[in-house]
């Protein structure tokens, strides 16, 4: 008799501690914040101690591989939980986060701090990019990677090139002249490899050429990919991959920089998230010697361009502490964390803003921030038509990835691989319901 | 007239004595067993079915409809898909024929009781307990066309080393020799309990007749063995049909589609396009496949057994 209650008393006390659990969670002054696991979370977690300090505001960072970042977040969103406040996407994923209707609209926030963020002080091609999605703020730029050529000084030097490449042609020259594979040395570095690294490259040394995926957005969204200078960069790839290390069928973005920094090649294109690798990583074989320039051009009268993706910071639609989370991304996003994040040695941040890239100080430090400094001066820096922003751009990226593998080994002419591909995107674009008008 | 009465008579005192009280316990035991079967295998499958013939992009879950068999057709009209169904058999075929060939050879060597044998039949094991993941990246660096040992072991010989994972003519090859290591310390972990279990007496038998090797082992050791040998070849041909982390990790089903397995297409439709319909139409192809091919190969070891 004296136990019969003790199982109501279990119930009770469980649910007890179920609601309580709630409403601790509700209140909580942790921000959790899901980030790929780049070299930036680095800095963010030596720096957050002062944060944590002086708002009394907890940051729970989990950071994740790269290729489970996309499911991982999705998945995590559409469940609804809130269980991270913050979250970090890649630049291509942005419409396909946005369009899910996961992710907060963050507009009248930054109209409320609009002094306190000086949105003009950041580099505008990146806030274009990664914090608006049709006139509206989904976000704030949290790591822009620029991206460009980092070359061999010394490599240079003693080929006798005294004259920086400009154009497709001088740039093949160079390779060719650098190549030594007897002495197992290559000209330049590519990810050639079926999947997202050989969109990478490919997509910037187009855009480089001035090539766009979309003809004419938002009035004809049919791929330009197969016209002139799609061809032309395809071919000029594969020429230029002969110049490459033996391997580059099979290389993706790790493998192309490490070729580059366990001094393997002359020249690779990547992002500026790994220019201070090169100077700063132990394994490093190029320290000191390291030169930067920007994408070559078809003719050197070409405006030119430097893409660049990178990741945005968005706060979760289900988060239950959005104030404390807004105020960990303004701190992220102030002038003075950008000044300090981008010198923490070892796993240093991206600059942000135009006040730290035209620092004289900085850039004597890194002098890659004037390629940036002159590219969004110039309004050149192109995140936008890179790679699309459009939910569709995974599966473009995946049917470009494999027919363009296809032209690489050879097993397709040029032509053939960029009109099949050219196909089956316009197929994907229309059926998602954009006007899609391939005579153009 | 009376075996129909009979019949709901029967059938009616047979659910009187499933209920009676001592029963009643006993099914109520088994409840949480059914319970969780229901919750982790009934229902995830009727659900994958009820998927299969929507039109649903886990982005879009409010423009959920109807497909009717829309899926299915879609994906036969697909050439990757057809080209992921061609890689997994013959993937399934070559791998789990060199498993069996190579599992047998190691284990009528690893069965003589050979001084160090015992050493080797653990080290043997090694492969096994490494996650599929953690093996294919160990794999990716030795194919690594830098600084990979094979690459080095090749070019010692004097022969040019191929792209491992970057020539289509080898990329499946590559990415099946995984398996291959991975699980044939599998079958020889079986084929050696199989062969522990082969009487004495026949390889006296045989021997008294004049058998040779070859003779003894075609005539003695295979025929005792064929039940084992249809259990391994059932359990790794269940088993390579997902074969999905070394296509993950090292060549993401390329160079071209030429290492697209029907796992890593799944994926890309549910995990990279979330196309949770046509994912499912997949999987419930796959599933089709996996069963069909069991069901055979039960009926093969069913009527051996009856054969014996």
């Amino acid at each position: 008799m004296k136990h019969r209650h003790t199982p109501w008393i279990v119930i009770v006390l469980t649910l007890c501690l179920l609601v309580a659990q709630g409403i601790a969670l509700a209140q909580s002054n942790t921000v959790y914040f899901m980030t790929v696991a780049d070299p930036y979370v680095g800095a963010i977690r030596q720096l957050l101690p002062e944060f944590e300090k002086e708002t009394g505001i907890k940051v729970v960072i989990d950071s994740v591989p790269f290729p489970n970042l996309q499911e991982k977040a999705l998945l995590e969103l559409a469940s609804g939980r809130g269980s991270y406040d913050l979250i970090s996407v890649d630049m291509p994923w942005i419409g396909q986060f946005v369009e899910s209707g996961h992710v907060l609209d963050i507009t009248d926030l930054v109209q409320r701090d609009r002094e306190e963020l000086d949105i003009a002080d950041i580099l505008p091609g990146a806030w274009e990019a990664l914090a608006l999605w049709n006139d509206r703020v989904i976000g704030l730029p949290l790591a822009p990677y620029y991206m460009y050529v980092h070359y061999r000084t010394d490599v240079f030097e003693k080929a006798g090139i005294t004259k920086l490449p400009e154009t497709a042609a001088e740039f093949l020259d160079v390779a060719k002249a650098i190549n030594d594979p007897g002495n197992e040395f290559y000209g330049v570095s590519l990810a050639m490899k079926r999947g997202p690294s050989s969109i990478t490259d490919w997509a910037a040394y187009y855009n480089g050429f001035g090539g766009r995926i979309f003809v004419d957005p938002p009035n004809n969204y049919a791929t330009a990919i197969n016209g002139e200078i799609g061809i032309f960069t395809t071919k000029w790839l594969k020429e230029l991959s002969q110049y490459a290390p033996p391997g580059v069928l099979q290389y993706e973005n790790i493998d192309r920089w490490n070729a580059f920094m366990h001094g393997k090649a002359g020249m690779v294109a990547v992002f500026n998230a790994n220019s201070p690798q090169f100077e700063t990583a132990d394994d490093s074989q190029v320290q000191g010697r390291v030169g930067y320039f920007h994408f070559p051009k078809i003719n050197a009268s070409d405006p030119g361009s430097m893409p660049f993706g990178g990741f945005t910071l968005v706060i979760n639609k289900h988060s239950r502490n959005v104030e404390a989370a807004w105020t960990f991304m303004k701190w992220l996003m102030s002038k003075e964390f950008d000044r300090e994040w981008v010198q923490v040695p070892g796993t240093p941040g991206v600059p942000r803003r135009l006040s730290v890239v035209s620092d004289p100080e900085l850039l004597a430090k890194y002098p890659y921030f004037q390629l940036i400094y002159d590219a969004e001066h110039s309004g050149l820096a192109d995140g936008v038509h890179y790679r699309s922003r459009l939910p569709e751009w995974v599966q473009i990226e995946d049917v470009l990835g494999l027919e363009l593998n296809l032209a690489f080994t050879g097993e397709k002419l040029v032509e053939d691989a960029l009109s099949d591909a050219a196909e089956r995107i316009n197929e994907i674009m229309k059926k998602a319901g954009y006007p899609v008008n391939p005579e153009y | 007239m009376i075996s129909i009465s009979r019949k709901p008579m029967a059938s009616a005192s047979r659910n009187r004595e499933l209920w009676t009280p001592r029963n009643r316990v006993w099914l109520l035991m088994l409840l949480p067993t059914l319970v969780t079967l229901f919750c982790v295998s009934i229902f995830p499958s009727l659900y994958t079915l009820y998927s299969s013939v929507s039109n649903w992009n886990f982005l879009k879950p409010n423009e959920r409809s109807f497909a009717g068999p829309g899926n299915f057709l879609k994906l036969f009209r697909e050439p990757l898909f057809l080209d992921a169904i061609k890689n997994t058999v013959t993937l399934v075929v070559g791998a789990v024929l060199a498993q069996l060939v190579l599992g047998f050879a190691v284990a009528l060597l690893l069965e003589r009781d050979l001084k160090g044998f015992r050493v080797i039949r653990t080290l043997i094991l090694v492969p096994i307990m490494i996650t599929p993941v953690v093996s294919a990246l160990m794999w990716l660096l030795l194919y690594n066309t830098d600084f990979g040992i094979l690459r080095y072991l090749v070019e010692s010989l004097g022969v040019k080393a191929p792209l491992w994972l970057g020539d289509s003519r080898w990329a499946l090859l590559s990415v099946a020799l995984v398996d291959v290591w991975q699980w044939t310390p599998f079958v020889i972990l079986l084929i050696l309990a199989g062969l522990s279990s082969i009487s004495k007496e026949l390889y006296e038998a045989a021997k008294v007749d004049g058998a040779n090797w070859t003779q003894t082992f075609f005539f003695v050791v295979l025929p005792s063995l064929k039940q084992v040998v249809l259990v391994v070849t059932l359990i790794r041909v269940m088993d390579t049909f997902k074969f999905f982390d070394p296509v993950y990790v090292l060549t993401k089903g390329g160079p071209g589609s030429s290492t697209e397995t029907l796992s890593y297409f799944i994926y890309r439709q549910g995990f990279r396009y979330f196309e949770i319909g046509l994912a499912s139409a997949a999987s419930i192809i796959v599933l089709i496949i996996i069963v069909t091919m069991s069901r055979l190969m039960i009926r093969a070891l069913q009527s051996s057994r009856d054969f014996e």
